[in-house]
């Protein structure tokens, strides 16, 4: 939904005017989703937000986009204020400013609930990005069982069983969650950097080969 | 599932928290793994000695330990000593009064993997300038998987290094749980066609319907019963050929019931005789005597 969704990319920066800018939205629209986001806890997406909005008649989805996108520009990623409106999770969401850290941390466990081990996030990697995937499969490239990292994160809802293989043994298949977008300020499970991002360079692949007796090393 | 004390967050312990010089001064235990600087100039350590540093507390598995062998302390695959490693993680168990199966486990998978891998890469060497197609194929494999293993390690620290910036980002609890909204009438009716619904529903019942096991004979057979069988045979008729009654009958049944005559034998209750090994056996009653007696009163 948020592809499909007429407002640009960037959501931080006041937004860019657009040819087809929907009217000024009326300001009860407004201050609706703006109770709504404050009230909801989860990110809410375009859809939910229109349904909620649509108690007398069908609102228009323009109209609920625009109201959006006042309230971005009302509580832009790193303004100013408190808290901040992100798109995350497939949605719009109320978080506090991250500038605030400090004072935060003082008061509540700053996402220390969130902590993972080095284990536990290779298998969320591997989750993140082969999903849906199996338990054999995070194994075969970690190279060691991986149960128990995969307990700690179902545990902590940052990924959920999504279905089973159509094979024979009928493998769990596992896959990430909402939260877990969330706790990485994702909008969605496209906006992960390109894995080939994360190759190794032609120069340590060269040296890997070499000392693997791949190639002959010279002299 | 919590970490036990002394393994905070690691898959692989071999020391405690102490920092021990093991074997040769060959390999070196350590916590924490110092900082390597790239590699001491050749002649400036002694020449036949070289200390490698290894905290297995920091190895995610094998590939893990490999690629920071090879690639941080340059090691050939061929130099890693593992029977220094074996040795010193022995040493190191005979000292402790507890055994972490966990780690213990943990261990053998991980240097047993790593012996794999390189007796794969040792193998072949010998024949030089001979292609052995399945060494070369085993180790692009072990290469790739070195670097899919290597990637998602650089996925997950690029996603620890995102999750440590979104520390200060907090979000509140929801204030009330969502309504459960049924989707309205008129979306509802009308959405499927009668006969889909028709094959969903049979599907639900077929998946819910007990197996047909009408192919499978139910057997009811009990030693006990046995004994009663063949005691009632030797009263009508004093005695029978075991063929002739239990030869048509199921394996179980057949088994059963010669385990009921052999503790009828046992006891001394009946006589058998065989003529040849897997022939016919002849069942007769001890006191014929008796039951010829029982039979005419």
């Amino acid at each position: 939904m948020i592809d499909a969704d007429p407002l640009g990319a960037d959501s931080s920066g006041p937004a860019a005017p657009t040819a087809e800018r929907a009217p000024q939205p009326a300001a009860h629209l407004t201050r609706e989703l703006e109770a709504l986001l404050f009230a909801a806890g989860r990110p809410l997406d375009l859809d939910s937000l229109r349904e909620a909005a649509s108690y007398h008649e069908p609102m228009e989805k323009a109209a609920v986009a625009a109201a959006l996108e006042v309230l971005e520009s009302r509580y832009p990623v790193g303004g100013d204020k408190g808290f901040e409106l992100a798109r995350v999770g497939g949605g719009w969401l109320f978080r506090t400013n991250a500038a605030c850290e400090l004072a935060l941390a003082r008061l509540f466990d700053a996402g220390e609930e969130l902590r993972l081990s080095p284990a536990a996030t290779e298998t969320l990697a591997i989750v993140a990005y082969l999903q849906p995937v199996s338990r054999p499969q995070i194994a075969e490239i970690r190279g060691v069982n991986s149960d128990s990292a995969l307990h700690t994160l179902l545990d902590r809802d940052l990924v959920r069983e999504v279905g089973r293989r159509d094979a024979p043994g009928a493998a769990v298949l596992y896959g990430t969650t909402t939260r877990f977008l969330v706790a990485f300020d994702l909008a969605d499970i496209g906006s992960l950097p390109p894995i080939e991002e994360f190759e190794v360079g032609d120069d340590q692949r060269e040296e890997l080969k070499r000392r693997l007796g791949l190639v002959v090393a010279p002299g | 599932m919590g970490n036990p004390p002394g393994r905070p967050g690691g898959s692989f312990c071999l020391l405690g928290p102490r920092h021990v010089v093991y074997g040769l001064d060959y390999v070196r235990f350590a916590t924490p793994a110092p900082p390597q600087p790239a590699r001491p100039p050749r002649g400036a350590a002694p020449p036949l000695m070289r200390v490698l540093d290894l905290d297995l507390d920091v190895y995610q598995g094998p590939f893990d330990l490999l690629f920071t062998l090879i690639l941080r302390e340059e090691v050939d695959i061929f130099e890693v000593p593992i029977v220094e490693v074996i040795l010193a993680y022995v040493e190191e168990l005979a000292a402790t009064d507890a055994v972490d199966w966990e780690a213990l486990t943990e261990f053998l998978v991980l240097i047993s993997s790593l012996l794999e891998l390189k007796s794969r890469v040792l193998l072949p060497g010998e024949e030089v300038g001979i292609e052995d197609a399945d060494a070369e194929l085993s180790k692009d494999v072990l290469l790739e998987r070195l670097l899919t293993y290597r990637r998602y390690k650089m996925a997950a620290a690029s996603l620890a290094e995102v999750r440590e910036r979104q520390r200060g980002r907090l979000v509140r609890e929801p204030a009330r749980a969502p309504r459960r909204v049924l989707a309205p009438d008129e979306e509802i009716r009308g959405s499927q066609a009668p006969a889909s619904l028709t094959r969903a529903l049979g599907r639900l019942l077929e998946s819910h319907r007990l197996p047909d096991t009408s192919h499978v004979a139910v057997l009811r057979i009990g030693l006990n019963r046995q004994i009663a069988a063949i005691r009632r045979l030797l009263r009508e008729r004093g005695s029978f050929s075991f063929e002739e009654e239990f030869g048509t009958e199921e394996p179980m049944v057949q088994a059963v019931s010669l385990l009921a005559l052999l503790g009828l034998v046992s006891r001394g209750d009946v006589k058998v005789a065989q003529s040849s090994h897997f022939g016919d056996i002849t069942v007769k009653h001890v006191d014929i005597q008796r039951v010829a007696l029982r039979g005419t009163a």
